[in-house]
């Protein structure tokens, strides 16, 4: 998997690719500090992408966009988002995040 | 007589302003005393300013080594950082509700909230460990057998055959295309990753359209 950052409309992102699949994610970065629990997992990949995010599964749509919320605990936090595409390509993404009240 | 008392005037005038200029000098002129440390300082070395239950940090390595005490991190830029527990700190495991340091091992990538004292050392209030893989996979195939609420087999793009128990919270997506799902189908399986105990659970289903890869 390669992982690398860019700017984009939305802001700073972090793409990770396997293959033809790639995963832009805008928010969150790995290890960012929030201060308060509600935040979205959301960034953009290819239409048709399956992305899972705990139990929640999603398909991306034509926009390419994709929005997960997220309540998360206080502390540290782990972020688990698979991405797959019809080829049988699969991204593990696993972000950290910290809570701090 | 007038001009005498005229210059006579004018000296005790000058006299008077060069008295009262050297006095205004005299009480402008300032000398700063020796620099003390101001007030906050001196909170701060009391511990009531600035320090107050520590500053919190946050630290992401890998465990160098771990006892009941505390834990040494590696970080990215192979420096380490030693960090004590006490009995607040929160141990967290993916999937494993009563984790304790014990299950921590030597290696594996853990993320540390730590609070920081006045002499320095670093307290952990939480500290979770990082899992290798996510709880799910994703496993993409054609259905080669599909009995609703029941079971799917689909052959994989290493041809061989995975089986997925169905159960009543399986999602299949597109909800619009549910009714597409048979033999033939190319399809996403996503299932836990822990295949302990037989065939995994579907937790979804994602049907793909026709003319999607293969």
């Amino acid at each position: 998997m390669l992982v690398a950052t860019g700017m984009g409309a939305s802001g700073t992102y972090t793409q990770y690719t396997q293959g033809s699949l790639w995963v832009q994610v805008y928010s969150p970065q790995d290890e960012q500090i929030f201060n308060q629990p509600s935040i979205a997992v959301a960034g953009k990949a290819p239409a048709g992408t399956v992305l899972s995010m705990d139990k929640a599964i999603f398909v991306v749509p034509e926009s390419g966009d994709f929005s997960f919320p997220l309540t998360l605990d206080e502390g540290p936090n782990e972020i688990e988002l698979v991405a797959s595409d019809a080829l049988g390509n699969e991204l593990d993404i696993i972000l950290t995040v910290t809570y701090q009240t | 007589m007038k001009a005498k008392i005229l210059i006579l005037m004018i000296l005790v005038m000058a006299a008077v302003l060069a008295i009262s200029s050297s006095t205004a000098m005299a009480a402008n002129s300032y000398t700063p005393p020796a620099k003390t440390p101001g007030a906050a300082a001196t909170l701060v070395a009391l511990g009531q300013l600035g320090h107050q239950g520590g500053k919190v940090e946050n630290y992401k390595g890998v465990i160098a080594s771990i006892d009941a005490s505390g834990v040494t991190l590696t970080l990215k830029d192979e420096s380490t950082v030693s960090i004590l527990f006490d009995a607040q700190t929160r141990i967290r495991v993916p999937r494993n509700k009563d984790a304790t340091f014990a299950d921590l091992k030597i290696g594996m990538q853990a993320m540390v909230q730590a609070r920081r004292a006045q002499d320095d050392s670093l307290t952990a209030k939480a500290l979770l460990l990082i899992p290798g893989k996510p709880e799910f996979k994703h496993v993409v195939g054609t259905v080669t057998a599909y009995e609703p609420g029941v079971s799917i087999t689909i052959q994989g793009h290493d041809d061989k055959l995975y089986t997925f128990l169905l159960t009543g919270d399986t999602k299949i997506l597109p909800e619009e295309k549910a009714d597409q799902l048979a033999v033939g189908t190319r399809v996403t399986i996503i299932c836990s990753r822990d295949v302990t105990g037989g065939d995994p659970t579907a937790q979804g289903i994602v049907v793909h359209p026709a003319e999607s890869g293969g």
